[in-house]
């Protein structure tokens, strides 16, 4: 049986549920959240009240030996967006949920007063955390794990979450984060400070001979992808420095794609060579992408520990916000995960303050200093006034959309698809899946719903709506994925890739992954597709699955999704990226600059995407 | 009756995926139950100071944490371990 604990805040009330149903038809994990979303939150309402819910949906695979399948999702609707708001989170709290005898948590209303929720192995109760509200993360953290045991696993709102900063995260612990689209903003609103969970119990497979034979399947092509040696070593950075090279950072607010210091300041070199110290691995993860990393030479940040560097947090604070210093990073980051908030809306609606200021269109006066970019002093003290709403701060909170909408002359600076900032890397280099997926994705803008198993870094598009092949015919014959789609995105024989139609197939396959709790890191995305994960659950779960029904369930996952978004508004036009990128050229290293998009050209590939989908395209 | 295999733990190679406990508890109790596995890492997430344990006592010398350790953390003198078996 797959148990929910539904808890109803305003009443104190916790009810056991029965899901095993919705989770047999949605697959798990994000697909049975999307579900109780579209059901239980009505049209219009608040996201930060009493109607929104808060699901937190562990990944059906999660608990068990499989490579990666540690992953939980947390939905609701967004503060940010105002439409479908998720994020997904590794760590250890997933699977320890699972071993407590819970797969599902939804939270209802708003407690009178700050509360923690404990579960000990199957036994749920909701306790005052009045001693806890005004804590950051960690410092809840540590309280917590003094009451109740070092063993326990902790997902904490900060500060951040308290005061309602419309892209607040979720922590779970110390490092890992529930990131996008302002879930701990919800958690806040609800007056739930903390979930404290215990669990020392089991997750069973029900055929464990063929269980055993994915088991070892998995493993075996996870490790053989050519991409997990890389992913070992430098995690996510892998992909920085390409990035500098096709001159697509997103540099002061996404006005420079590239920077001549790059690599010998902020690249993946020089963090393996000065900073990374031991790799660091999630629950049931062979590659261990994060790396333990420590600050050695002299300065202020000497002696810092902690767990980095992602590519996020080196786009967001070193190229958007142009800090040269990997220390400086480091303590930004760090500045996000005490505090419990999204590093790329922190990063991006602090760009779009310093553009603002540098434009004229707001005054020292109002920010109460001369912000710079490139300027320690800046960020970390606006990264503060944001999680605390203290000065030009509870502007920032609201988001770069909402701030852009407020300053007059600044809307264009915000840069944001469906008032969600865009992550890492800028579209007018490489128009390529990464980058469509801003404007494709439910959640906004964002790149982690809509990466693609064929993904070609540095080679540029064939044309706007074809990406280049960058891997063999044997390579796609052997590619987990349905055959009637590899025709119709690669063509017969394979030529290249169709840009609107991978990225809707790369969104289904990542539906499925979030469903399932397993990893989106590339020899992972690369290896397994909807046949492996129909196999695996089918041997875990005892249901029946095939690669087809699989795939359709993701289908109808997203679709729900986009029901939900539609309900709330949205239209064609949404599916658009901020006039910038189709407006103004882009300069890099060596006067080189790249032109600005052309709107028919990405709007053929929107129509065509919405083709892909069975939707309408309205004019 | 032969003796079990010396385990080694190298702590500073941990990686903490906990993949060791994983395969323990199945190869014990074919199921996945990390508390009831024999072989026990701790991290302190903090400061990523791990500690790992081993119930010299019930630990079988099965050698499957060693073969599912993906870091090296975990050595044997003897290269090779059982298979994983898990008919019902």
């Amino acid at each position: 049986m797959t148990t929910m604990l539904t808890v109803k805040l305003d009443q104190g009330l916790l009810i056991r549920e029965d899901v095993t149903e919705i989770e047999r038809e949605y697959l798990g994990g994000l697909g049975v959240n999307t579900r109780l979303l579209y059901d239980l939150v009505p049209q219009g309402c608040d996201p930060l009240g009493p109607e929104n819910l808060l699901v937190f949906g562990v990944g059906s695979l999660v608990g068990t030996m499989l490579p990666t399948a540690c992953r939980t999702e947390v939905t609701a609707k967004s503060p940010l967006s105002g439409r479908f708001g998720s994020a997904n989170g590794g760590g250890s709290f997933g699977p320890y949920l699972r071993f407590a005898g819970f797969s599902y948590l939804a939270f209802h209303g708003i407690s009178p007063s700050p509360v923690m929720l404990i579960i000990e192995d199957g036994e749920a109760r909701l306790e005052s955390a009045e001693d806890l509200w005004g804590l950051d993360v960690w410092e809840a953290t540590d309280r917590i794990r003094e009451k109740l045991g070092e063993d326990v696993q902790v997902a904490a709102i900060g500060p951040a979450g308290e005061n309602l900063v419309r892209y607040a995260s979720i922590q779970n612990n110390y490092f890992a984060s529930w990131g996008r689209t302002g879930m701990g903003a919800v958690m806040g609103s609800k007056k739930l400070k903390a979930i404290v969970v215990r669990g020392s119990g089991q997750v069973d497979v029900a055929d464990r001979k063929s269980f055993l034979a994915i088991r070892k399947e998995a493993f075996e092509r996870v490790k053989n992808d050519p991409s997990y040696g890389f992913m070992n070593r430098y995690g996510s950075m892998v992909v920085a420095d390409p990035f500098n090279t096709m001159n697509a950072v997103p540099g002061r607010n996404f006005t420079i794609g590239a920077y001549a210091d790059w690599e010998e300041t902020r690249g993946r070199k020089v963090f393996e060579k000065r900073y990374k110290e031991a790799d660091v691995a999630c629950f049931a993860c062979p590659i261990a992408c994060a790396h333990w990393s420590r600050v050695k030479e002299e300065g202020p940040h000497f002696g810092l520990e902690t767990r980095g560097l992602e590519v996020t947090f080196v786009m967001e604070f070193g190229a958007k916000l142009e800090l040269t210093s990997i220390p400086e990073i480091f303590r930004c980051t760090d500045i996000c995960n005490h505090h419990g908030m999204d590093v790329i809306s922190a990063a991006g609606s602090v760009a779009f303050l310093i553009d603002a200021f540098d434009r004229g269109l707001i005054s020292e006066e109002a920010i109460g200093f001369a912000p710079r970019w490139g300027d320690f002093e800046t960020v970390s003290r606006l990264l503060e006034q944001i999680a605390r709403r203290e000065g030009i701060g509870n502007l920032l909170a609201e988001g770069s959309m909402r701030a852009g909408r407020s300053v007059p002359g600044a809307e264009r600076l915000a840069m944001h698809v469906k008032g969600v900032e865009m992550p890492v890397k800028d579209p007018r280099p490489k128009c390529d899946t990464f980058t469509f997926g801003y404007l494709t994705s439910t959640r906004g803008g964002d790149s982690l719903r809509t990466r693609s198993p064929v993904e070609s870094v540095l080679k540029g598009m064939k044309d706007y709506s074809t990406e280049p092949l960058d891997v063999d015919a044997g390579y796609i014959e052997k590619l987990d994925m349905p055959m009637r789609l590899k025709k119709e995105i690669f063509g017969d024989p394979p030529q290249g890739v169709n840009l609107p139609r991978v990225a809707c197939y790369a969104e289904n396959l990542i539906t499925i992954i979030n469903s399932v709790g397993f990893c989106i890191r590339p020899p992972v995305l690369r290896s397994l597709g909807p046949d492996f994960y129909a196999r695996a659950m089918q041997a875990v779960t005892g249901r029946d699955y095939t690669e087809e029904s699989v795939y359709q369930a993701a289908e109808a996952i997203w679709e729900l999704q986009h029901q939900f978004n539609l309900r709330e508004g949205e239209t064609t036009a949404d599916f658009c990226y901020p006039d910038r990128f189709y407006e103004e050229s882009l300069p890099g290293t060596d006067g080189r600059m790249v032109p600005p998009l052309t709107r028919s050209e990405i709007e053929t590939n929107v129509r065509e995407y919405f083709t892909a989908r069975g939707w309408k395209f309205n004019e | 009756m032969a003796s079990k295999p010396e385990i080694m733990c190298e702590e500073g190679r941990c990686t903490g995926c906990r993949l060791c406990m994983l395969a323990c508890s199945w190869v014990n109790s074919k199921t996945h139950q990390p508390s009831q596995a024999f072989v026990h890492v701790d991290v302190d997430e903090k400061d990523f100071i791990r500690r790992i344990t081993i119930d010299r006592d019930r630990c079988t010398g099965c050698l499957a944490c060693v073969s599912f350790c993906p870091s090296g953390a975990l050595q044997s003198e003897k290269n090779e371990s059982q298979p994983l078996k898990g008919g019902k």
